[in-house]
């Protein structure tokens, strides 16, 4: 093979692999997937009939050296259950539970397997090129805990002949200090992109306590690190390989409640290590994956007050192996299979504790109409567990584009949950009779959009509806806590999102705004007498809004953004209840170039108004602090004449 | 035309939408004025929800079945702190041991704040050995703090490995025990010195004193270890242990309490049970069913032998308070704070 053909043969392979994708997955998406390769087919497959959330390039760049939960908190449906920068953020998306909500890397359910769920101040942004929240159950291709939803993170191999290089320092109020850097080398069939990141923070803020006086957070540390190595291999026109590992390492120390006279001695360390190799061999018609994931999973508790140096471990594999094929032009079929290993360390797990094994058949299909205007699939996957039985699930979703302006989705699934480790094995009280929490959920949504000359206007409207049986909660047993399965809960609500917009030439201005109404509340319990029947969730706002003002000129940007948040029980029988708040940021964004180097100056302005307000009660916020930083990339094309 | 279509038919989708809608302000809680008819009193100690908030004492008339749900507040607003553990009376003065907010608060017979020893790591229960002196157990602090009530401030420590909790005093010795340990520790009061220790299995709790001056203790075991709990009785003065009654290995024994004759223990093990200090073996059947109840706190009424029982429900919701009569048979119930664990009879 000569240089020009390999290169065109190389172009075409490219092509082949992103036309794919984009028939198999989201055909009918108003979507424009502009990159060349998506990792995992199977994303795309559950993204079907349902609304996604994707972070677009006026919003990502501003939230780039932040949290997820920074940007979840404040450009999503999804509520945070946050005790403070730095300290525990879990989720709650459409009235559901943190551990309803899965965290996929590279298609891996990365939640902690103890915990069921993830604390989104570790995970930061900047190891990203994409994060999409898909709103909706999906438990046939992602398996257990995808009742709500899933939050998706992603990267994106490019085959660009290039180098590029990236250094990023930031500083801010509380002694935040921050700094990372990526560099990304590819050729035409080889890719490597290194990212790094470290941040620490005193975090010892100012706040109003009950008393209306200013008190500072002691004891409130955090610093975290973290690396993250993507590689792909072009191998040849039908086989690609990627290979990724991730580690992050989160220390914190953990304060006690405003007030308490006596100080904390307690602290944490997460360290969390994730590998991926995916092998893909594709042709025009077939793709078939193959992938492996290792994951370790390290929780040190110390309290040296207490005397309490407990530590965990929690080491995970999953093998999975999927085909798609597309038989005919509207016609596609999928099947495949995974196998999970599960050995967790605890000096807190009893002598019952043994590894957990499970193992799922997924298989699904796709109906394109002819015009490509309407579209349905469905999904089905039985999984076997070695601790209890498994519910049979699947989904079935509909998409229909009736006209250029207009795109409806819908989707229905029956859905699981499988316990935790900790709700299996925690001694005492760990209970080996627990049944997986189980239900159904439906949901619809509408897009309309209109493009006039320079003004976009666009309006996404979503309903959705869950009926979640054997949910589980921790209850008093005598001298401690235990694990059953005693509520129904079913939650019901809608959202809205509707953005306005205006281009010309090197001006753009965008306001946009969110709305969620969640209705979350128990229908049943086996507690006697349970007051909480009929009660919305505690920690669930039934209201919640943000709204963005964007606006750029040339090299400038500037993002305003408001959130509101209505009232939150903090009872079961929501006899109590926090007030709700409004809180605001101002970020802005400059950047210059100087031939191959661009530099970019950010800042942000976080809590405008000084408003003082709690997430969870007891647990305050900062007032209004800064933070600004420097960012520095350097693109060079390693040769030009070679395909980019 | 499509466009005129789904307007229409979305504005009348929205309408249905917004009318389904619950209002987001809740309705204000509207406090009525509790008339408490006797002084007949019960408070009720409710722990609240660790660290997310503020634990209180209720105040429950038996009369009048009136409840003042949070009588600290009521007195001095201001939240009394987080895990609210114990109550007892000391010269006079209600003392409060709050737990995670590591102090005590003393308040006068008004229950008006009067004062507030601080120092501690993770107080528990605190025992007046004289007017002057008192010991505080301790979770955390590997040592029980020797505080003076007229200075009000700690004054010294006595060590003790591991989590010291209830504690009561006989012929100028102290009685605690440790969770930590399998042992009970016996202390001079007057040297402040650990001068012995009795074997009543891992756990223990609970203890009481009989009529007999006989001490009893209930070890919950460790059940992922397989090791059972036990009901251990030993004689104060000569700490030979006379009775020792062990519990299947499933079961989780806890919350032991006396009535003021001082001859029937009653105690929690899913269910309520009963016994005399002279049976000679443990009760097979149940004082009280649960009844789908979570038992989290007992109290014996001192004069009536009506027993309080308190149904913490989620831990996250207003406790039920069960009241049955000596014979067991349930006579009310009464709603207080989150998790109440305990009584205090006046």
């Amino acid at each position: 093979m000569n240089g020009a053909s390999g290169i065109a043969s190389w172009v075409i392979v490219l092509v082949c692999i992103s036309s794919f994708s984009l028939r198999a997955g989201d055909s009918l998406s108003i979507r424009k997937l502009q990159t060349v390769e998506v990792s995992t087919s199977r994303l795309l497959w559950s993204q079907l009939g349902k609304r996604v959330i994707k972070f677009d390039s006026l919003i990502l760049p501003h939230y780039q050296y932040q949290s997820l939960s920074d940007i979840l908190s404040t450009q999503s449906p999804v509520f945070i259950k946050s005790y403070g920068p730095g300290a525990l953020a879990s989720s709650s998306l459409r009235g559901g539970s943190a551990s309803q909500t899965a965290i996929l890397w590279n298609g891996f359910n990365i939640n902690h397997p103890m915990l069921g769920q993830s604390d989104f101040s570790q995970i930061p942004v900047f190891f990203f090129d994409a994060v999409e929240i898909e709103m909706g159950s999906a438990p046939a291709l992602h398996g257990s805990g995808v009742i709500n939803g899933s939050i998706q993170l992603s990267n994106t191999q490019r085959f660009q002949n290039s180098l590029k290089t990236t250094l990023q320092i930031g500083s801010g109020s509380f002694g935040m200090r921050k700094t990372g850097g990526s560099i990304h080398y590819s050729t035409y069939r080889f890719s490597s992109t290194t990212r790094l990141f470290y941040q620490q923070n005193q975090n010892n803020f100012r706040f109003l306590n009950d008393s209306g006086k200013t008190e500072t957070r002691t004891h409130n540390s955090f610093d975290t690190k973290g690396a993250l190595q993507d590689f792909s291999w072009l191998i040849n026109t039908k086989n690609k390989l990627d290979v990724s590992f991730w580690y992050n390492q989160f220390d914190r120390q953990l304060p006690k409640p405003p007030g308490n006279k006596s100080e904390s001695k307690a602290s944490q360390q997460d360290k969390n290590f994730r590998s991926s190799i995916n092998w893909t061999y594709f042709t025009s018609r077939t793709r078939v994956n193959l992938r492996q994931g290792i994951f370790s999973d390290a929780l040190n508790y110390t309290d040296s007050l207490a005397g309490i140096f407990s530590k965990s471990r929690c080491l995970s594999s999953v093998s999975e192996v999927e085909a798609n094929t597309q038989f005919t032009q509207w016609f596609h079929f999928f099947i495949g299979g995974q196998f999970l290993l599960q050995n967790a360390e605890n000096s807190n797990y009893g002598a019952r504790h043994q590894s957990p094994k499970r193992a799922a058949l997924v298989g699904g299909f796709q109906l394109n109409t002819p015009n490509k205007k309407y579209l349905f699939s469905s999904s089905i996957r039985q999984e076997y567990s070695s601790l209890l039985p498994v519910p049979i699930t699947g989904h079935i979703s509909l998409e229909a584009h009736p006209h250029s302006t207009l795109h409806l989705k819908w989707n229905a699934a029956r859905v699981y949950r499988l316990p935790t480790l900790n709700d299996w094995y925690w001694q005492p009280g760990g209970n080996p009779n627990l049944k997986p929490e189980q239900g159904y959920s439906t949901d619809g949504s509408l897009i309309f959009q209109l493009h006039h000359s320079a003004i976009s206007f666009r309006f996404t409207g979503s309903l959705f509806y869950k009926n979640i049986n054997n949910w589980i909660i921790w209850l008093p047993k005598n001298t401690y806590t235990s694990p059953d399965n005693l509520l129904n809960v079913k939650s019901r609500g809608g959202e809205t999102q509707t953005e306005l917009g205006y281009r010309k030439k090197s001006f753009y201005v965008q306001l946009a705004i969110q709305t969620t109404y969640v209705l979350s509340t128990v229908e049943n319990s086996y507690l006697k007498e349970d007051e909480a029947i009929g009660k919305q969730l505690i920690y669930t706002p039934r209201y919640t809004g943000n709204g963005n003002l964007s606006i750029g000129y040339k090299k400038a940007s500037l993002l305003l953004n408001h959130n509101y948040t209505g009232y939150r029980f903090n009872n079961s029988d929501n006899s109590t209840w926090l007030m709700p708040y409004h809180v605001s940021s101002l970020k802005l964004r400059y950047t210059q170039h100087f031939n191959r180097i661009e530099l970019t100056v950010y800042g942000a302005l976080n809590n405008l108004f000084n408003s003082d307000y709690e997430i969870i009660q007891n647990y305050p916020v900062p007032l209004r602090n800064y933070e600004a930083g420097l960012t520095i990339h350097y693109v060079k094309s390693i040769n030009k004449n070679k395909y980019e | 035309m499509i466009h005129y279509r789904l307007v229409k038919y979305s504005s009348v989708i929205l309408g249905f939408i917004l009318y389904a809608c619950v209002k987001d302000k809740p309705n204000p809680v509207t406090k009525t004025n509790v008339v408490l008819s006797s002084n007949e009193k019960v408070f009720v100690i409710n722990e609240g929800p660790f660290n997310t908030g503020n634990g209180s004492i209720s105040l429950y008339d038996p009369i009048s079945n009136n409840v003042v749900e949070d009588v600290f507040y009521e007195q001095n607003a201001q939240k009394l702190g987080n895990i609210v553990q114990s109550m007892s009376v000391v010269n006079g003065q209600y003392c409060i041991v709050v737990n995670n907010s590591n102090k005590i608060v003393f308040c006068n017979k008004d229950f008006k704040k009067t004062a507030q020893i601080t120092g501690f790591h993770s107080p528990r229960y605190v025992l007046p050995v004289s007017n002057k002196k008192g010991y505080v157990t301790d979770l955390y602090a590997n040592a029980i703090s020797i505080i003076d009530f007229n200075s009000l401030s700690k004054t010294g420590s006595i060590p003790c490995k591991g989590k010291t909790e209830k504690i009561i005093s006989l012929y100028n010795k102290a009685f605690v025990t440790n969770t930590d340990k399998e042992y009970v520790y016996i202390i001079n009061t007057i040297t402040d010195q650990i001068t012995d220790s009795v074997n009543v299995g891992l756990n223990a709790y609970g203890l009481e004193v009989d009529k007999n001056d006989d001490i009893w203790i209930l070890s919950n075991g460790k059940k992922s270890a397989g090791i059972p709990g036990k009901l251990t009785r030993f004689d104060a003065l000569t700490h030979t242990v006379k009775t020792s009654f062990t519990f299947s290995s499933q079961d989780s024994p806890g919350h032991l309490h006396i009535n003021t004759t001082k001859d029937s223990l009653y105690y929690i093990n899913t269910h309520v049970y009963r016994l005399s200090i002279n049976d000679g073996a443990l009760p097979s059947s149940a004082f009280i069913t649960n009844d789908g109840r979570n038992f989290y706190g007992m109290g014996i009424h001192p004069r009536n032998h009506s027993v309080y029982l308190a149904d913490a429900m989620d831990y996250s919701q207003k406790s039920t308070i069960y009241v049955h009569d000596a014979s067991g048979k349930l006579k009310t119930s009464f709603k207080t704070a989150i998790c109440a664990n305990s009584f205090w009879f006046e």
